[in-house]
């Protein structure tokens, strides 16, 4: 009998779509679900714009939006002026400390001296980065004072200092602090400063903050994925 | 003649001994692995770092530090307080009973103010110690300054 098995095949039909379609839906569905829900509901969520999340090693220290400097007016230890425009073409790493400091200055200078000798080996690309060290100590740095100073950390690293109202342009505008403490006598004041190291773009935008513990390793390699993920670097 | 010869060896050694051990038991403050890291030139005032273990039952007090190559030498705390990196003088520093006190870098360091002769590698600064009465005299070596990098990618 034709009838039959005919019949039995059509009433298979509609079950056999109807599973199917439920099958493609769910796994439709769950697809949905695991891989484009986050790109519809993470914005929402998080109140952040359609911008591209900041890659892992980076997101603690770079700053999306920048802040461009302006009004720079330092003196290098040369005795050459420095402006915004010196930060133009290179990555700059900005120090700020005083020569009277025996701990925390030479300190930092030499992480980054190791952070120097590590970074030809990170990535070749030219230009080279620049290290300013800002004596907040005009009175007492002079150029003649700030560049063999200097120098003895790296050959290449600059100090740079200027009259307090021009510093103050300056450390305002990466939120650097700094002050005085009075010490035994007139001449013996301390310094009081921040600790952090600022990354400027070759842009000349304020970019990036390290803070203390200062960590070679993780210095170079998050200034490595900062230089890969920056627009224009 | 072979006995007794055998005998003040035997003698030596343990005279030896009994010495070695008598003055560790004798110095239970000891003040070691003292230096100075090298400056620049230009530089007047220098950095100590050291380790002071008091093995007595009793805190000690080191209440001054001096050098005859530099006019005053204090005892600094480096704290981070308000964002900013400052120097907190200490006009005394108390040893524990049985424990010790480090100085290192970004903490506990001795401020050698206004040197008063140039020092370069190798040079050895004497520092005395006052710890209640007793005095203690100190070698701390001038050394290159250098951060270790610990990493162990240097790949090329």
């Amino acid at each position: 009998m034709n009838p039959e098995p005919n019949k039995q095949s059509g009433a298979a039909r509609p079950a056999f779509i109807i599973l199917t379609i439920g099958i493609v839906a769910m796994l439709l569905g769950s697809l949905f679900w695991l891989y484009l829900r986050p790109h519809f509901m993470a914005p929402v969520q998080s109140g952040i714009s359609s911008e591209q999340a900041l890659p892992k090693e980076i997101a603690s220290v770079y700053i999306p939006k920048g802040r461009p400097l302006a009004g720079i007016r330092l003196t290098d230890h040369n005795n050459q002026p420095f402006t915004e425009e010196h930060f133009k073409g290179k990555w700059s790493f900005l120090f700020f400390g005083f020569t009277h400091c025996p701990d925390v200055c030479p300190t930092t200078l030499l992480v980054m001296k190791a952070v120097w000798a590590r970074m030809p080996e990170a990535d070749k690309q030219a230009p080279e980065p620049q290290l300013l060290f800002v004596s907040v100590d005009p009175d007492r740095d002079t150029p003649q004072i700030l560049k063999p100073y200097t120098t003895f950390y790296h050959p290449d690293f600059l100090g740079v200092t200027a009259e307090h109202k021009f510093l103050d342009i300056l450390t305002t505008q990466v939120g650097a602090l700094y002050g005085y403490e009075d010490g035994e006598t007139e001449k013996d004041y301390t310094v009081n400063h921040s600790a952090q190291v600022i990354l400027v773009d070759p842009q000349g935008h304020f970019r990036a903050v390290f803070s203390p513990p200062l960590q070679v390793d993780e210095i170079v390699k998050t200034f490595t994925a900062i230089r890969e993920y920056h627009p224009g670097s | 003649m072979f006995l007794k010869k055998y005998f003040s060896l035997l003698w030596v050694i343990f005279v030896t001994l009994f010495a070695t051990t008598s003055i560790q038991a004798s110095e239970p403050v000891k003040i070691t692995d003292a230096w100075i890291p090298e400056a620049p030139p230009v530089v007047k005032v220098m950095a100590g770092y050291l380790k002071i273990s008091n093995s007595t039952a009793n805190d000690i007090v080191i209440t001054q530090v001096k050098s005859a190559d530099f006019e005053t030498v204090e005892i600094h705390q480096t704290v981070e307080k308000d964002g900013m990196a400052r120097m907190l003088k200490q006009d005394k520093l108390v040893v524990p009973a049985d424990s010790e006190v480090v100085f290192q870098r970004g903490g506990l360091h001795l401020m050698l103010i206004n040197k008063k002769r140039a020092l370069k590698k190798g040079d050895k600064v004497i520092l005395n110690f006052s710890v209640g009465k007793s005095r203690y005299r100190v070698a701390a070596e001038v050394k290159e300054a250098a951060i270790e990098d610990h990493s162990h990618h240097h790949h090329h």
